[in-house]
């Protein structure tokens, strides 16, 4: 499982990294991107021109399936029950952040454990931090965009600075890497 | 060794069965993720290393475990949520409700009751608030007596004042509420055929004779199980041709009962019983 957390200046790259992955992956991708609330046009619209694998909102209980990409959709926390099925919560935003990146990285840590890859890019503040910490704690993997390279350099930076063990890449290298794991 | 996810998934089974054997409640069937993440928060509150810490507190101080089971319930709500869910309510249902003489309404998991009052508001401006008597339950006492004066945080205006409008509302939100302070008070009228009481899905029963169930945002917390047997308690509770409105990305899909409902329209959630057969 892969997981992607991605506010200001993240959504380009987001679908910058989603069109390189081939249809056949087995791989499965879940990204909270941080968007207004009053955005009319749905998360998953907003990836699926840009990248070949099927894109989901899941709804409560949503089966998790392999080669598909699911995004958080708005004014829901999403986290996985376990590693077939989601779930999602309305409980308090997280540095302001309803769907957050931090409750969705801490619920996918103690599912997937060593089988996960946690990406953080571009953003403006520190939603992801604390399930960066998490990943870690179980055995997977962050990958953080360089806070050189970022647009809003916050997200990575508190990230890296959370966690003793990561790895800062560019996004090209990000995309280099995924591409060998897919 | 035990990894760190056993270790907690053992601990919070462990308060759990503790928890239930202290207050009769059994929550083995409310989602694992979201109790972990509430156990958690709970835990840092009370300056606890670990989950297992709430073992003895349950056990020997008074009264705790009740404020533990309390503390549990997630209670964000807001005013006309959604508001596509309010425009459908209109549409679909009102005019059916109108058709009755009197009308029953049971919002379950009513949390602070900003739903409550919205709802209220909805039937005031169809002119149906008169002969409208709403059950609003919660098993959580604090919420309640928040629902029951009414009062939300003022800092939340602008958003109700949005989301009333985007519901179809007929005049402006600030009709209905005055300020004290930081707090804000729906108007007493709309609170005088709401009955705030206590009620339990996971252990109490059927309400009875309902026109119209509102239940959002409820079945998230729930796993499949226990979604099932609640959803037969609401169809048990329901008049024939009755409505119930879930939350915007809550299903039906999963029960037995799913038969049992026809879509009214999906993306509100709103579902209608069935007409019961009568066996001659």
């Amino acid at each position: 499982m892969i997981i992607i957390g991605a506010s200001a200046g993240g959504a380009k790259l987001l679908k910058a990294m989603l069109a390189e992955i081939p249809v056949n992956t087995r791989q499965s991708f879940c990204v909270v991107l941080h968007r207004s609330e009053s955005c009319e046009q749905s998360y998953a619209e907003l990836l699926k021109d840009a990248c070949l694998l099927p894109v989901y909102e899941p709804e409560d209980k949503q089966a998790v399936v392999e080669g598909c990409v699911y995004i958080a959709g708005s004014r829901y926390h999403l986290l996985f029950e376990n590693k077939n099925e989601f779930a999602l919560s309305v409980e308090q935003p997280i540095c302001y952040s309803r769907p957050s990146i931090d409750v969705l990285f801490s619920s996918a840590a103690r599912v997937y454990r060593q089988e996960l890859i946690a990406i953080v890019l571009s953003g403006n503040n520190a939603d992801g931090s604390n399930g960066c910490k998490e990943v870690i704690r179980h055995g997977g993997q962050v990958w953080v965009q360089s806070p050189l390279e970022a647009e809003f350099p916050v997200m990575p930076s508190s990230a890296i600075d959370a966690i003793d063990e990561c790895m800062v890449l560019t996004v090209e290298q990000i995309i280099k890497r995924l591409k060998k794991t897919v | 060794m035990i990894e760190d996810y056993q270790l907690e998934e053992l601990e919070v089974s462990l308060v759990l069965q503790t928890l239930q054997k202290c207050t009769g409640v059994d929550f083995s069937d409310y989602a694992k993720s979201s109790m972990l993440r509430r156990l958690t928060d709970v835990k840092d509150s009370h300056g606890f290393a670990n989950i297992a810490d709430f073992i003895v507190p349950i056990l020997h101080q008074p009264g705790f475990a009740h404020q533990l089971h309390q503390a549990l319930s997630i209670t964000a709500t807001e005013a006309f949520r959604f508001p596509y869910a309010f425009i459908q309510i209109k549409e679909a249902v009102i005019p059916a409700l109108k058709t009755y003489p009197f009308v029953k309404i049971w919002h379950a998991g009513c949390s602070t009751g900003e739903e409550v009052y919205s709802l209220a508001i909805l039937l005031k401006e169809e002119g149906l608030l008169e002969r409208v008597q709403i059950y609003a339950t919660d098993y959580n006492e604090t919420v309640l007596e928040k629902a029951k004066q009414g009062c939300f945080d003022s800092r939340d205006i602008e958003k109700y004042e949005n989301n009333y409008q985007q519901s179809g509302g007929r005049l402006k939100f600030s009709d209905y509420y005055h300020i004290e302070g930081e707090a804000a008070f729906f108007d007493k009228e709309l609170s005088e055929n709401v009955l705030f009481s206590c009620h339990n899905l996971v252990t109490d029963g059927c309400f009875g004779e309902m026109h119209f169930i509102l239940c959002r945002n409820v079945f998230i917390y729930f796993n499949r199980n226990l979604q099932d047997r609640v959803l037969g308690l609401f169809y048990e509770s329901l008049v024939s041709r009755g409505f119930l409105c879930l939350g915007d990305k809550e299903s039906l899909a999963f029960s037995e009962l799913k038969e049992a409902f026809e879509e009214v329209n999906i993306k509100a959630r709103l579902f209608r019983k069935q007409p019961v057969e009568v066996s001659s």
